[in-house]
């Protein structure tokens, strides 16, 4: 069998595997490609290769960020900072027709700027966002779906483990790309406030409104956003006044946490030890599909597939906007049926190179890529968030993905707009 | 003897652009051309196929055919060749790419049995390059500089304060002032645009870094003799290629340095030099050591290098 | 060796691994803070990885044991449920056989890094136990696999 031929082999083999197998994705992703390096080599190289990649990544300094940042979010959660993010919000907001929707988007928003993972965000905000929607009659349908589309903006607002995960990969450094994530992250934030309220004009009786506050409530309820306000302004102060580097910013921010929430004794012994494990299964989940996609990623680069790729792409006589639109519809398509983690992890090697040769500027395709991975986790049949939100929020998953489907014109309102500027990605990271 | 064509892979670390990656394809043609096409090489810059820290072992596996390793990323796993990482003040990477050869050939150290070196070669002197001047041992005292291993511990030697982090993190962390400066050869002004935050270059000469290109012991077993012959004969052509590649390469980036961005060059002077050497020569008498417990004529090897040097210099390079 | 067994095992590790998560981020902000005062801790960076290694390797387990991975399988459910079962006792059985092989290479790997005399850049340490604790985590994840081929139950 030609390598060519075995690389395709191998990508119908982890279709196979991970579609019609319950086998976790990383498990999948390391199967084939030990077996497939195992046919386009021997046993022995096999053997080698995935003994010294898993001890490789996990012990990789730049992978270090991402347990710290998603224990930071933890650490958060734990002390109840989602819960008085969502109050504030909710006093300022509730009392309108449809202002829980904008509540949850805007407290989910929050929590993604002091969290790196969009699967943390989802499981965090929805167990406190669903039954307050819950309570006041919202449909499950709209409540659902407003959950699972603000959990994305997990990974779309900095700190982010997509971002980190694309810089790694590619050699861009993560600082950068977090400033150039931050204007489109708080536009595509902007689209889904947008959506809610057209959604609750458009069927009242899908979002009834709230109960009315005061503004002595209003005003009393603002501390509550303080916690968020603080950490997320010393990752990205630290960074800005060259406190830390971008790879210390993790430990600057749990560390931050930690102090936060000592000082306000917020963070009981019992929630302290919840964070810790939160923190280490999420992080495990996520680096076991890093590890899994490495393996895989090995295999198809002995088999010189993402070389011989990258070329064709390149060769086609078609136009840039042309090309970049192909890259996005894979990503988009792929992101359906596929974790969008690993999805992006395989086929980086790939797209990037061909990006830069066609001139796109690196930090602007990072944040279209992160975007559009993002939008894999709330896409049928396969997405992660609406996973978790079906099983928090005992929906149906059919209704979850109905409530998405509703923020899917946001999403590529945001593309469109974001592809047609790239200043919006690059102005801040080339001012600072 | 067979005249099938055969087909190896050779694995590289850094991004192809960089001079590790460049001698690769120079010797891969070169392989093709003398070999009449009887061997290619497919090539695997930027870590595609092995890590940095992976190579070693990688190649023994089988992974790659052909390796090319970093002797500084492996401390005490080569306790003879690592006399190389030593502030023994080579002058230029071809020098100390030929002397490396060498002495690899004359003492063929045990520490390479498991693999067949097809070359050795090494970095350009490590220079300090920074943001503000620093001309002498004064302005130096507690300056933070990125540098990590056998850097981090000449840099002390010289009275700064070494900050280990990771390269891509490096261009931020000058410019936002987490570190003043970086210890490293020069081509990273112009490569890496190192240039745009340091405007200011201390020479100091002192250390290298050497690297290896290993291939697995059973497929060099396999080689005709015929190939053979033609990589053991192009290993030494292939390290003074690279070190004068290297110094050439490092020269244009320094001009190109002066005229783009102004850069400044200073000097430590003879005095200043001299007030190090005891912390330097600490350095070395660790070594020395280190090897010797390990049974390696250390103190023969070191005579021997400085007689090399001195031959060297004589023949006016 | 039985499933309770295994869990208490996993959980142990587990703490371990959160041991490992907090020194991550106290050798983290001690470098930090250290630096601000013109004293970085040495070796942050290999430290660092070290105890991230840790952290991760050692959850690996409960992570299995409590569901915690990502998993698609959507065509599972239009298979005879006999067949489907049985293909998830196989994908399972080959993970076990992956992880142990996986743990093996990594105790090599350790056992190597022992005898070779390497050290770490910056600290120079043998730094062999490392990998070692990545061979633990892997061989414990490879016997959770292992048993849960033994009484695979009807999942979701
Ligand atoms: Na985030
Ligand atoms: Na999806």
């Amino acid at each position: 069998m030609s390598p060519l031929a075995l690389a395709f082999c191998g990508i119908v083999a982890l279709l196979a595997l991970l579609f019609v197998l319950r086998l976790p994705v990383g498990f999948a992703l390391a199967l084939v490609g030990f077996a497939g390096f195992w046919m386009a080599i021997n046993l022995r190289a096999a053997l080698g290769m995935a003994g010294t990649e898993t001890w490789q990544i996990f012990s990789s300094y730049g992978f270090t960020v991402i347990p710290l940042f998603i224990f930071m979010g933890q650490i958060c959660f734990h002390s109840g900072v989602n819960k008085r993010l969502y109050h504030t919000a909710f006093t300022w907001f509730g009392p309108i027709r449809g202002g829980l929707g904008v509540a949850t988007v805007l407290a989910c928003a929050g929590f993604a700027a002091i969290s790196g993972s969009n699967t943390a965000t989802a499981a965090t905000m929805s167990t406190v966002a669903l039954p307050e929607m819950d309570k006041y009659k919202y449909h499950p349908v709209l409540g659902s779906g407003t959950v699972a589309a603000g959990s994305t903006l997990g990974v779309v607002i900095p700190p982010s483990v997509i971002l980190i995960v694309i810089g790694l990969q590619t050699g861009q450094p993560i600082g950068k790309l977090f400033w150039a994530a931050l204007i489109p992250g708080a536009l595509l934030t902007l689209l889904f406030l947008v959506t809610v309220v057209i959604a609750c004009r458009v069927r009242p009786d899908m979002a009834p409104a709230g109960p009315p506050t005061t503004w002595r409530e209003k005003g009393a309820s603002l501390p509550g956003s303080i916690e968020m306000l603080i950490l997320f302004g010393l990752v990205m102060g630290g960074l800005f006044w060259g406190w830390f580097t971008p790879s210390e910013a993790g430990a600057a921010g749990a560390g931050g946490a930690l102090a936060l929430s000592c000082l306000t004794r917020r963070l009981k012994w019992p929630d302290f030890l919840a964070a810790v494990q939160d923190t280490l299964k999420i992080s495990c989940m996520i680096l076991t599909i890093v590890i899994g996609a490495v393996i895989f990623g090995r295999f198809l680069a002995v088999t010189r597939l993402p070389f011989a790729l990258a070329q064709w792409v390149t060769g086609l006589e078609l136009p840039a906007a042309s090309i970049l639109l192909c890259i996005l519809g894979i990503y988009v398509i792929g992101g359906a049926l596929m974790d969008a983690l690993a999805l992006l992890l395989i086929t980086l090697p790939i797209f990037f190179p061909a990006a830069q040769t066609l001139g796109f500027d690196p930090l602007w395709f990072a944040v279209l890529v992160t975007m559009v991975t993002t939008l894999g986790a709330i896409t049928p049949p396969v997405g992660v968030n609406a996973f978790i939100i079906s099983s928090v929020g005992q929906t149906p998953l059919g209704n979850v993905y109905k409530g998405t489907a509703l923020f899917a014109p946001a999403f590529f309102l945001c593309l469109t707009i974001l592809a047609l500027f790239p200043s919006l990605a690059l102005y801040l990271p080339n001012s600072f | 003897v067979s005249t099938s064509a055969t087909t190896l892979t050779y694995a590289n670390f850094p991004p192809a652009p960089t001079f590790p990656c460049v001698q690769m394809e120079r010797w891969a043609d070169e392989v093709e051309k003398r070999t009449d096409g009887a061997l290619t090489i497919e090539t695997f810059p930027g870590g595609t196929l092995l890590g940095a820290k992976q190579i070693w072992r990688g190649v023994q596996y089988g992974q790659a055919d052909i390796g090319c390793i970093s002797l500084a990323y492996q401390p005490g796993l080569f306790p003879l060749m690592s006399v190389m990482e030593l502030p023994l003040g080579l002058p230029s990477a071809e020098t100390a790419s030929t002397l490396m050869w060498d002495l690899f050939t004359s003492y063929s150290p045990e520490e390479f049995d498991k693999v067949k070196v097809l070359t050795m070669f090494t970095s350009a002197p490590s220079n300090i390059m920074s943001k503000k001047p620093l001309p002498d041992l004064a302005s130096l005292q507690g300056v933070e500089l990125r540098g990590s291993g056998t850097a981090s511990r000449i840099l002390e030697a010289l009275g700064a304060t070494p900050v280990s982090m990771p390269m891509p993190d490096t261009p931020q962390a000058l410019q936002k002032g987490v570190v003043q400066g970086l210890f490293s050869s020069l081509e990273v002004l112009k490569d890496l645009n190192f240039a745009a935050y340091c405007q200011h270059v201390t020479r100091t000469d002192l250390q290298v870094y050497p690297f290896a290109v290993i291939m697995n012991k059973r497929v060099w077993e396999d080689l005709p003799e015929s190939t053979k012959k033609i990589l053991n004969e192009l290993g030494p052509e292939q390290a003074a290629w690279t070190g004068r590649y290297m110094d050439n390469h490092v020269q244009k980036a320094l001009a190109w340095a002066q005229k783009e961005h102004g850069l400044t060059t200073h000097a430590l002077s003879a005095t200043a030099l001299e007030a190090v050497q005891p912390k330097l020569d600490k350095l070395i008498e660790e070594w020395v050591q280190d090897a010797s417990a390990k049974g390696l004529p250390a103190k023969a090897v070191l005579r021997d290098i400085s007689a090399r040097l001195d031959k060297a210099e004589a023949k006016g390079e | 060796m039985n499933g309770s067994l295994l869990n208490r095992i996993s959980s142990a590790l587990m703490v371990i691994a959160g041991g490992a998560l907090l020194l991550m981020v106290g050798i983290g902000c001690a470098n930090i803070l250290g630096r601000a005062v013109g004293i970085p801790l040495k070796g942050t960076y290999e430290l660092m990885g070290y105890f991230g290694a840790v952290a991760g390797s050692l959850a690996l387990a409960i992570t299995q044991i409590e569901k915690g991975h990502i998993r698609i399988g959507f065509l599972a459910r239009w298979l005879p449920r006999r067949l489907s079962g049985l293909l998830d006792r196989l994908g399972l059985f080959c993970s076990a056989m992956l992880f142990g092989a996986i743990s093996w290479q990594c105790g090599l790997l350790a056992f190597s890094l022992w005898h070779s005399g390497q050290v770490s850049e910056t600290l120079r340490l043998n730094y062999a136990i490392f990998p070692l604790a990545v061979s633990l985590g892997t061989a414990c994840l490879a016997l959770v696999l292992l048993f849960e081929t033994a009484i695979l139950r009807e999942q979701r």
